[in-house]
């Protein structure tokens, strides 16, 4: 009888030892194995693939924190898929900073077959998530142009930061503008968190507005944050903010950009 | 823990209202057979007292790798209970930089139960089940227990410095054969664990598998010779 125990014991020791990759060393290790920076390279796959094409086709979709069978689902629709270009993730990768919840979203979103971007949400924020998802993905603020159109994504979490850090960071914005202006000609904002939301520092909206607006014919601008589908001109001025649902939803938006006309399309799975 | 502090105060109160009236009574032959019983009595308490301030000081030093409070972590511990089944721990953990802007240290309170023993043989003791939770808080601005004013009401409804975990485990204790040395014994133990932030997103999500949210930490545990 003993001897059993002693076996038994062994066993599931040994057995526990072999699954040495279940070692967590905290929530907020930032211990970070795999692909890293991956906006970058995508951008730059984007910008080659793309480059003399009249229409792109994206999907845009955002919010799936803690939503990973949802997610997971939403990669393999699109896979089956072949008019898909690229897909923007609009932010809230993770839903409590912790490092493994970024890892796990990537993971999924690596077995993607079309080249994928993704914008930082507020919840990506917390803790030290911001350093995970700077390592990860890449800077909170990023532009890439896909046929003639340039994508200016942007950190609008002001309710994450403080003055030291500036949301939205105008000098970037303006930069933007004049930056590559011989390979694009129109433009489409993509944010986590549109202008009159909680987390947008509103005292600056209609400057924001403003500012995007001085760039080469903005189309529209796309946002997440609500959970909910939203299309609103939120200025009167003509811009339509399209939001979209949270992946939990089982939702996202297809976006078909042509020379002179854009459409878009809720999608449900 | 609490309870052995408990009692240790509890002693003390009673040893001196009992003490003051009896010195103050002159010598009879009544009073002498008190004194006399109150010399035993004293006695006993002295040695409860001795006993349970010794059980202030930790009966462990234990070394843990992993476990969601640090690649490497150290702490003392108090065992307790007819057959030292309940356990209190306190670990300081040690995160490396890893690919965030600077190292962390972690604090960590636990309560382990281990129910049942089985002797191998003389030296050797393998405990089936180890049970229990802790409490694990991380030192740094970054971490909050309740989310700063800025943030409308209950925009967050979780702290990011504060994580329960709960964990069940194993261990096998090793029983040094000489019987002055300083460490009386060596206990090697294994945990399985998981914390409310991993387990609300596993038992959501058919997408993570067992070892996605559940932890492995393996540590050892030295405990001290009492006399």
């Amino acid at each position: 009888m003993k001897k059993l125990y002693k076996f038994l014991a062994l066993t599931t020791f040994s057995l526990l030892i072999h699954g040495c990759n279940m070692f967590d060393v905290h929530p907020y290790s930032g211990k970070i194995d795999g692909r890293k920076h991956i906006n970058a390279d995508n951008m730059i796959k984007i910008e080659h693939d793309y480059a003399n094409r009249d229409t792109i086709r994206y999907a845009f979709i955002s919010d799936s924190q803690r939503w990973h069978d949802e997610l997971d689902d939403f990669v393999k629709i699109v896979n089956k898929r072949n008019d898909i270009d690229f897909i923007i993730h609009g932010g809230d990768i993770s839903d409590f900073g912790l490092t493994k919840e970024f890892l796990w979203q990537r993971d999924i979103l690596e077995k993607l077959k079309q080249p994928y971007v993704a914008l930082l949400g507020n919840h990506d924020c917390l803790a030290n998530g911001e350093e995970i998802f700077e390592q990860v993905f890449g800077t909170p603020n990023y532009s890439f142009i896909a046929g003639k159109t340039k994508f200016l994504c942007l950190n609008t979490n002001a309710l994450e930061s403080d003055y030291s850090n500036p949301v939205p960071d105008f000098s970037f914005i303006a930069h933007e503008r004049l930056q590559d202006t011989a390979h694009f000609n129109q433009t489409v904002v993509v944010m986590h968190a549109r202008p009159t939301s909680d987390q947008f520092n509103n005292n600056v909206a209609s400057v924001f507005q403003y500012s995007i607006k001085q760039f080469p014919k903005l189309l529209y601008c796309t946002n997440g944050h609500d959970h909910i589908y939203q299309e609103e001109d939120i200025f009167k001025d003509g811009i339509i903010y399209y939001g979209t649902p949270n992946i939990g939803k089982r939702q996202f938006l297809i976006f078909t950009i042509t020379k002179d006309r854009y459409t878009h399309e809720l999608v449900s799975y | 823990m609490l309870i052995s502090l408990f009692f240790s105060a509890s002693y003390m109160v009673e040893a001196s209202q009992l003490q003051h009236p009896l010195q103050e009574i002159p010598g009879s032959i009544k009073v002498d057979t008190l004194k006399v019983k109150n010399i035993n009595t004293e006695s006993i308490r002295t040695k409860e007292l001795k006993r349970t301030a010794f059980s202030l000081v930790p009966s462990s030093y234990m070394v843990q790798y992993a476990g969601s409070i640090g690649l490497l972590s150290t702490g003392a511990g108090w065992d307790y209970g007819r057959s030292k089944q309940w356990s209190t721990d306190f670990l300081v953990g040690y995160v490396p930089k890893y690919d965030t802007d600077r190292p962390k240290l972690t604090l960590t309170l636990r309560q382990s139960y281990t129910p049942w023993e089985i002797r191998l043989n003389k030296q050797l003791t393998y405990h089936p089940l180890r049970t229990g939770a802790y409490l694990n808080t991380t030192l740094g601005k970054q971490f909050w227990y309740k989310e700063p004013d800025k943030y409308p009401n209950s925009y967050y409804r979780f702290s990011t410095r504060l994580r329960i975990n709960i964990f069940a485990g194993q261990d096998f204790s090793y029983k040094i054969k000489s019987s002055s040395s300083y460490f009386e014994g060596i206990k090697f133990y294994y945990d399985l664990h998981t914390s409310d932030l991993y387990l609300i997103s596993g038992v959501q999500n058919k997408y993570l598998k067992f070892d996605d949210y559940i932890g492995l930490a393996l540590g050892i545990k030295l405990q001290i010779r009492r006399k």
